[in-house]
């Protein structure tokens, strides 16, 4: 099953000068994610429409025109948004400013108890056990540190059991072993739960460690969607978007243009770079 | 880009905008208690003009005006309907007579109920159908007896009470055109530092003003950041399974909660960060600073000052002279 917006434009401006000039804020002709095994990179440029995108995938936007389709069935005026705010669970960026709850243990359980959803308590425990965080359950989590506080944030979207997790630059503000250790738990629960994975992020290497799919923006509009590794290969699309290679690509790619290597730079792990480089240094006579 | 921008003002070059703000400040508050003095429906038709003649130079769209008048319109009328059904002083102008049939009590119920329906239709200009739906009810009383009569009735209109109606209505659509020239011309940061600079000379008398205006000022600037954090959070807990606007009591007051502790949170922190920011940049509260904006009489400033002087004077003059 999955979750699929066509023929969609927004526009935050709903008056009707904004109508008429046909301004808007973000324009989806068809995109498709299903909700098993997709782990989907949202990239481009400040400003470009990634975090509106993911407020139209839940319905939390509606859009002026086209529609959502979730499981097959198309979302209406008079379609019940709750299963489908389950479905698609959404982590905001800074989603420690959501908290408001005098226990961890309660603040987590909150989404599956809107939900409505059998034992809470238990689904909470379960989603803070995954994320390491089962001890603080009776702390205030206001007492806790910023990057507990996102993991608070993070099991509470968690409790409800999402079908697709998306989350809008969960790494910022945490220090790098923190943000390994997240990303590993997004693979983790992507290559063991099933879950699908979409997650905003302007770290390109994120997109070709993690990443399978890739969705680009500029200025709302998709330029592409489709693998994560094969998109640097398009020079003047990455120019177009604003995007920067990831480190070991750019590396490889001075190197090939400086000295004209005969190389395909677009290697994204430093073991394959290496022997692309090696091969090309000493030209085949390894042995 | 920023679609929430608190206040009205609205960016225009005139000579309005380009006052000084301590002078539009002063003058405004001189003419509305001029304006209050007057009883006299002719003076005030008079100043109502002059009112125009500053909507329209302006230069800011009409339609900014009607919207606040719009807001108040509703008030406005029921206060001038009922002045004149029930305050009945003065000569007698005109009577209405009535006659409540079973016939017309019936349609009048098919009005409103008409009236209920087009409602789920048409979301605009909501005042305007109920004062047609209620025309339409009261005209069918008076030109269409028919049926079984069950009683007839009159209402009479008395001359001064229309008049004092009147008076209610101009000195109100006066006021509020007047304070909307104001919000619309003037930057709220301009207001405050115009009242920053009015209000400086107290500090002679151990009463510190710049402090509160540069509250106010913080406050002004904030309120629109504060109003996308309450979207941004309304629609992280919707995320999250909130519905807002559903539910019972209880429900409600625990998505008000859900709403309510993340928003003093961040103002909470907000406030705390701008502190410690000012205090690193060395704001002491109450000390001497210089301005960014220094604030200048001009030519056009006296001439207004001289001007709405001699308006106040004259509208003294005809209310006790005579
Ligand atoms: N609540 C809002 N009201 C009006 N305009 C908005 C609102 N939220 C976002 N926008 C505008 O919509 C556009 C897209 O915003 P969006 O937040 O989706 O960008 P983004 O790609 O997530 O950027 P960032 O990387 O900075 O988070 C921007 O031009 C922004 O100014
Ligand atoms: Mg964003």
């Amino acid at each position: 099953m999955s979750v699929n917006l066509s023929q969609v434009i927004f526009s935050y401006d709903t008056s009707r000068k904004a109508r008429l000039s046909g301004e808007y804020y973000l324009k989806v002709d068809n995109l498709n994610i299903k909700d098993t095994n997709e782990f989907i990179a949202i990239v481009g440029h400040t400003g470009s429409g990634k975090s509106t995108l993911t407020h139209l995938l839940n319905r939390l936007l509606i859009p002026q025109k086209g529609k959502l389709v979730v499981d097959e069935k198309e979302v209406t005026k008079r379609t019940k948004l709750l299963p489908i705010r389950k479905k698609v669970g959404l982590v905001f960026q800074f989603p420690e400013y959501q908290i408001f709850e005098d226990t961890v243990l309660k603040d987590v359980s909150f989404g599956p108890k809107n939900f409505k959803l059998d034992n809470p308590e238990t689904l909470a425990i379960e989603a803070m056990e995954t994320l390491g965080i089962a001890d603080l359950k009776d702390r205030n989590p206001f007492t806790l540190s910023g990057g507990q506080m996102r993991k608070v944030a993070i099991a509470g979207i968690l409790a409800s059991k999402p079908d697709i997790l998306v989350l809008d630059e969960p790494t910022v503000g945490l220090d790098s072993a923190s943000k390994e250790e997240l990303l590993e738990f997004l693979k983790y629960l992507n290559e063991v739960k099933h879950i699908s994975i979409v997650l905003i992020t302007h770290d390109m290497e994120v997109v070709t460690k993690y990443c399978r799919r890739a969705i680009v923006l500029k200025k709302g509009n998709i330029l592409y969607d489709g693998d994560s590794l094969e998109l640097f290969r398009d020079e003047k699309l990455v120019e177009d978007a604003h995007l920067d290679y990831p480190h070991l690509t750019k590396i490889m790619i001075e190197l090939k243009k400086k000295y004209n290597l005969d190389i395909d730079p677009y290697k994204y792990d430093a073991a394959s770079a290496f022997s692309e480089l090696e091969k090309a240094l000493i030209g085949g006579k390894h042995e | 880009m920023n679609s929430v921008v608190f206040g009205q003002y609205y960016h225009a070059n005139s000579w309005l905008h380009r006052l000084d703000p301590r002078c539009k400040l002063v003058s405004m508050f001189m003419l509305m208690i001029g304006v209050f003095f007057i009883r006299r429906l002719d003076v005030l038709a008079l100043l109502f003009a002059l009112a125009i003649i500053l909507v329209i130079s302006s230069k800011v769209p009409i339609i900014k005006y009607l919207k606040s008048i719009k807001m108040i319109a509703t008030l406005l009328i029921f206060t001038f309907v009922f002045q004149v059904l029930f305050n009945k002083t003065g000569n007698e102008l005109y009577t209405f007579n009535f006659t409540l049939t079973y016939f017309n009590l019936a349609a009048g119920i098919l009005l409103l109920v008409l009236f209920f329906v087009l409602g789920r239709l048409v979301k605009k200009l909501r005042l305007l159908q109920f004062l047609a739906t209620l025309a339409g009810a009261f005209s069918l009383q008076m030109f269409w007896v028919y049926g079984d009569v069950i009683t007839p009735y009159s209402i009479t209109i008395h001359d001064a009470s229309l008049i004092n109606s009147g008076i209610i209505l101009v000195r109100v659509l006066i006021l509020v055109c007047m304070s909307s020239c104001l919000t619309l011309c003037t930057k709220p940061t301009d207001i405050t530092l115009g009242l920053d600079k009015m209000f400086a000379p107290l500090k002679k008398l151990h009463l510190d003003t710049s402090i509160f205006t540069m509250m106010i000022s913080i406050a002004l600037r904030f309120i629109p950041t504060l109003i996308n954090e309450a979207f941004r959070i309304l629609r992280a807990q919707a995320s999250r399974g909130v519905e807002f606007s559903q539910g019972g009591l209880i429900k409600k007051i625990r998505q008000m909660v859900s709403l309510l502790v993340p928003m003093f949170v961040i103002a909470y922190k907000k406030a705390a960060d701008l502190a410690l920011a000012m205090e690193a940049r060395s704001y002491i509260p109450g000390h001497d600073r210089t301005s960014l904006y220094l604030l200048k009489y001009k030519a056009r400033d006296y001439i207004v000052y001289v001007f709405s002087l001699l308006l106040l004077a004259g509208m003294i003059v005809v209310r006790f002279v005579l």
